[in-house]
């Protein structure tokens, strides 16, 4: 992984684990920015209060007092009367434990704060028009003052705001008033400084170790930014400026100029004058669909580098959601200069696994739909209520779904791309395997909304898209390698070449799956492996049934057992289609096993949104 | 986006410092060493009644020992600090220059040398690190790479405030984090109210990213 993949990888599993503290402290941040601090220190109803009086006796000299030793000794008027706080140790702030004792500075007889003062000092401080409703001595810890280490004076009122008024006992001072308001800013505060145990600190490991996460998010961030800015990718746009682009069609060998925003991508450029480029993943740089050629010698983004090979890259080819128009004047596509919407009619649908549906459809008024094998196309799936399970689900497929809750759930809708499963060039119709999407609570949207199609049932679906297709080189054989629904393009390759009728290389099929039930097509292929002597069928199941006489486990000991043979210094195309992990480790097999990149084809049903 | 960014990398960053140092060491409790002493009575000749009675509006009375002696320490009702001998009830001149080094050194924990003092009176002229309440001061600067300063009230002798550089890191730190780039203390000047806006349609668009991310991540899975 490149060192800026590297960083992008730290930045996404950063985010997860400090994403949710991070929104919590902009609100909370947001909130000490806008709030009123007056009032959400509590101060609302709070008015400072003169203890201070006129001596009308002579004070007791304060070494007549239980002579004690002390550290300092203050003359201190309470509600206008004097008394002696005799300080035996003093901490460095008021809230930490304190060992002070009071006396009376005329009588010198020892002096407590007892509840009428306590209550006379509050009213005093207390503006509102409300009557104390309770007064009790509180012993640490005091939860509305988490950092409080002495006990302390609480006085409620009965206001709408439910304020206590805490007073100090050894001074007789007003420590705070808390009401709803500074409730709701104490909050805040201890949800940004973390203080999930109300330790009233902002110096413990939790808040340490997000703040330490958070610092490499900015900074995997910025690295990030500062990347994209340099490849072009991001600028400040400006007016829409167009700009006339030559576009060259390598399928029509037509050339159109087109007038084109500037500051768009070449894709979102052609598309909004009716040419689409392939694109799984929308213009994000993760599909790598949206080849263009240019020859003019442009810069190569971390995209490209990655998703392309480097041969692609010096013949010239970039990809067209990573470069902008504004850079460029000429380019070539192999895209069908406008893509097509139709209305499909649904004619047949049956399961033909326990999760795969065969979904057939025809074309409103007939129409033909051209494609190249290996094509996909994007359905329109509206939003609305699905049911969870299939209605007409086989008898015999009904033990597998057992797990699976019936009822319904509601989505937004979308657009889903599906494979398109045969080729079909007589027939009008347009042949797809969905496989059934399930999750803990829901099935997928796209999966169990056409999986539920009755005959009858109409569809818009756009394309076909052409990304995944059969070469036109001169090669000894292509190896097909598929799993799953992932089977559905590579079905549609099989056939194509079966029609070509070319005899003049091999064709293999290595399919993957658990058992014999999830072995689609599987008679299909036999069939077709007797008739064609270049058709070589290898299914291969991880958990067969006792009667099961082909090949068991996974299409990677299959490979590993052919490769030497196949690789015996003739050309061999391989065309992978199946689940994520499937689709990696081969790709790793036969690159450690000494074949070129250029000659590994991919299909990655995960690349869509 | 860009601004945001490196106002996020600075919110992170102060953020960080502030939570990391203790607020104890900030503050530099560790600086001073521990000078409490007991009052000596037999050495107060000069009663409360008599202090009260020559200085009738004074208020905050306190007696306590400053240097080995006990003396006491009030605010005038103009607002200053005043020092009076408990011994023989005068009052004490203001703290000359010597007086503020023997007393910044005699509380000071570390054993370096003094490397500057001067005297601060006028509002307008002090650092921003004190307050003008505690004005007049002493600022005594000892010779420690972290530049520790006591400030020692003129009238009363007493240190008012001590400063070191994690501190004044600490305070950088702050304004850095409250975006306030002028005075310190202001949380809710407009640029941070800005800022705080668009960095939470920053994170939030980040979390919808990410939500999408991790579903279609599991979507390979589930092929
Ligand atoms: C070029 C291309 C061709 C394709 N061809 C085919 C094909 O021929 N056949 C085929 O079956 N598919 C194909 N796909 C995949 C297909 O497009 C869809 O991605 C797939 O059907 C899932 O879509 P969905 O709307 O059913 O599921 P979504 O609702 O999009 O969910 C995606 C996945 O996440 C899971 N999930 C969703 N929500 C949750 C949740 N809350 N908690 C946990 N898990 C959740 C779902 O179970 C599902 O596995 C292709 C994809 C591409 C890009
Ligand atoms: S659209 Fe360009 S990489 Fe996916």
């Amino acid at each position: 992984m490149s060192l800026l993949g590297f960083t992008k990888s730290i930045h996404k599993w950063v985010s997860i684990a400090v994403g949710f503290q991070i929104m919590i402290w902009i609100g909370t941040g947001g909130y000490f920015a806008l709030v009123d601090h007056h009032v959400a220190g509590g101060n609302a109803s709070k008015t400072s209060v003169n203890h201070q009086g006129v001596k009308t006796r002579p004070l007791i000299p304060w070494m007549n007092l239980t002579g004690q030793s002390a550290e300092s000794v203050k003359l201190l008027w309470i509600l206008e009367q004097p008394y002696y706080q005799v300080i035996h140790t003093k901490p460095e702030h008021r809230y930490q434990k304190h060992y002070v004792q009071l006396f009376n500075a005329y009588s010198g007889e020892p002096f407590v704060l007892t509840e009428p003062f306590v209550k006379k000092i509050a009213n005093r401080s207390y503006t509102g028009t409300a009557n104390v409703i309770a007064v009790s001595l509180v012993k640490p810890p005091v939860r509305e003052l988490p950092r409080e280490e002495n006990a302390v004076w609480k006085v409620s009122f009965d206001d709408p705001s439910h304020t206590n008024v805490y007073i100090d006992k050894n001074y007789g001072r007003v420590i705070s008033h808390i009401d709803d308001d500074r409730r709701l800013r104490d909050l805040m505060f201890r949800l940004h400084f973390m203080d999930y145990g109300n330790s009233g600190s902002f110096n413990h490991w939790l808040i340490v170790s997000a703040a330490g996460l958070t610092l490499t998010l900015s900074v995997t961030g910025i690295v990030w930014l500062i990347a994209l800015f340099k490849s072009g990718l991001l600028r400040v746009p400006l007016a829409k400026n167009r700009k006339q682009l030559s576009v060259r069609h390598l399928a029509s060998g037509t050339t159109s100029d087109l007038a084109l925003p500037k500051a768009d991508t070449i894709l979102h450029g052609l598309a909004e004058a009716g040419v689409f480029l392939p694109s799984r993943c929308g213009g994000g740089g993760t599909c790598g669909a949206c080849k263009f050629k240019s020859s003019k010698n442009l810069p190569q983004t971390t995209a490209d580098q990655d998703l392309l090979s480097p041969e692609q890259l010096n013949r010239g080819y970039r990809l067209a959601c990573q470069h902008f128009v504004s850079g460029i004047e000429q380019i070539e596509i192999d895209a069908p200069q406008e893509v097509q919407t139709y209305e499909l009619t649904t004619v047949e649908t049956k399961f033909v696994t326990p999760f795969i549906k065969e979904i057939k459809f025809t074309a409103a008024g007939g129409k033909r739909v051209p494609y190249r094998a290996g094509a996909y196309m994007s359905f329109i799936i509206p939003g609305g209520t699905n049911f969870i399970r299939p209605k007409d689900l086989p008898q015999h497929y009904e033990r597998y779904w057992q797990q699976i809750p019936s009822g319904t759930f509601t989505h937004q809708g979308g657009v889903r791309h599906y494979s398109l499963a045969t080729y079909d060039s007589l027939d009008n119709k347009l042949i797809f395997n969905v496989r059934w999407q399930l999750h803990e609570s829901a099935a997928g949207l796209g999966s169990s909304y056409l999986g539920a199609l009755n005959v009858g049932d109409k569809v818009i679906a756009s394309g076909p898209f052409s990304d995944f297709f059969a070469s036109e080189n001169e090669v000894v054989r292509r190896v097909l390698i598929g799993a799953g629904s992932g089977l559905a393009p590579l079905r549609a390759i099989i056939w194509e070449q079966v029609e070509l009728g070319s005899d003049r290389h091999e064709t293999w099929l290595i399919q993957g799956a658990r058992n014999e039930d999830e072995l689609a097509y599987n008679e299909e292929f036999e069939t077709l492996s007797e008739e064609m002597g270049n058709f070589f069928y290898l299914p291969t199941l991880s958990s067969p049934s006792c009667n099961w006489e082909g090949k068991q486990g996974y299409v990677q000991q299959v490979i590993l057992g052919q490769i030497k043979h196949w690789l015996n210094g003739e050309v061999t195309e391989f065309y992978l289609c199946g689940p994520s992990k499937m689709m990696i480790e081969v790709e790793n097999i036969l690159i450690n096993s000494g074949v070129p990149s250029e000659l590994i084809f991919k299909d990655d049903f995960s690349s869509g949104r | 986006m860009v601004v945001v960014g490196a106002q996020f990398l600075l919110w992170a960053i102060s953020g960080l410092y502030m939570v990391l140092m203790n607020i104890h060491y900030v503050h530099g409790e560790f600086l001073s060493v521990d000078s409490r002493e007991e009052l000596i009575g037999r050495e107060v000749n000069y009663s409360f009644d008599s202090l009260v009675r020559d200085n009738p509006k004074a208020i905050n009375v306190e007696l306590t020992m400053s240097s080995g002696h006990p003396i006491y320490r009030f605010v005038t009702p103009q607002g200053h600090g005043a020092a009076v001998d408990a011994n023989t009830g005068e009052r004490i001149p203001p703290v000359k220059e010597h007086q503020a080094r023997q007393i910044a050194k005699y509380s000071y924990a570390g054993n370096d040398e003094i490397s500057h003092v001067k005297l601060i009176s006028d509002a307008s002229l002090k650092p921003s690190e004190i307050s003008a309440r505690h004005l007049p001061v002493w600022q005594v600067t000892f010779d420690h790479y972290s530049a520790p300063t006591f400030y020692v009230n003129e009238y009363t002798g007493e240190i008012v405030t001590k400063r070191h550089t994690p501190w004044r890191i600490f305070d950088w730190m702050w304004r850095l984090h409250i975006m306030d780039y002028t005075e310190g203390e202001n949380v809710s000047n407009l640029l941070f109210i800005l800022s705080a806006t668009t960095a939470l349609a920053a994170g939030l668009t980040g979390i919808i990213l990410l939500v999408l991310r991790l579903r279609s991540d599991f979507a390979k899975e589930a092929l």
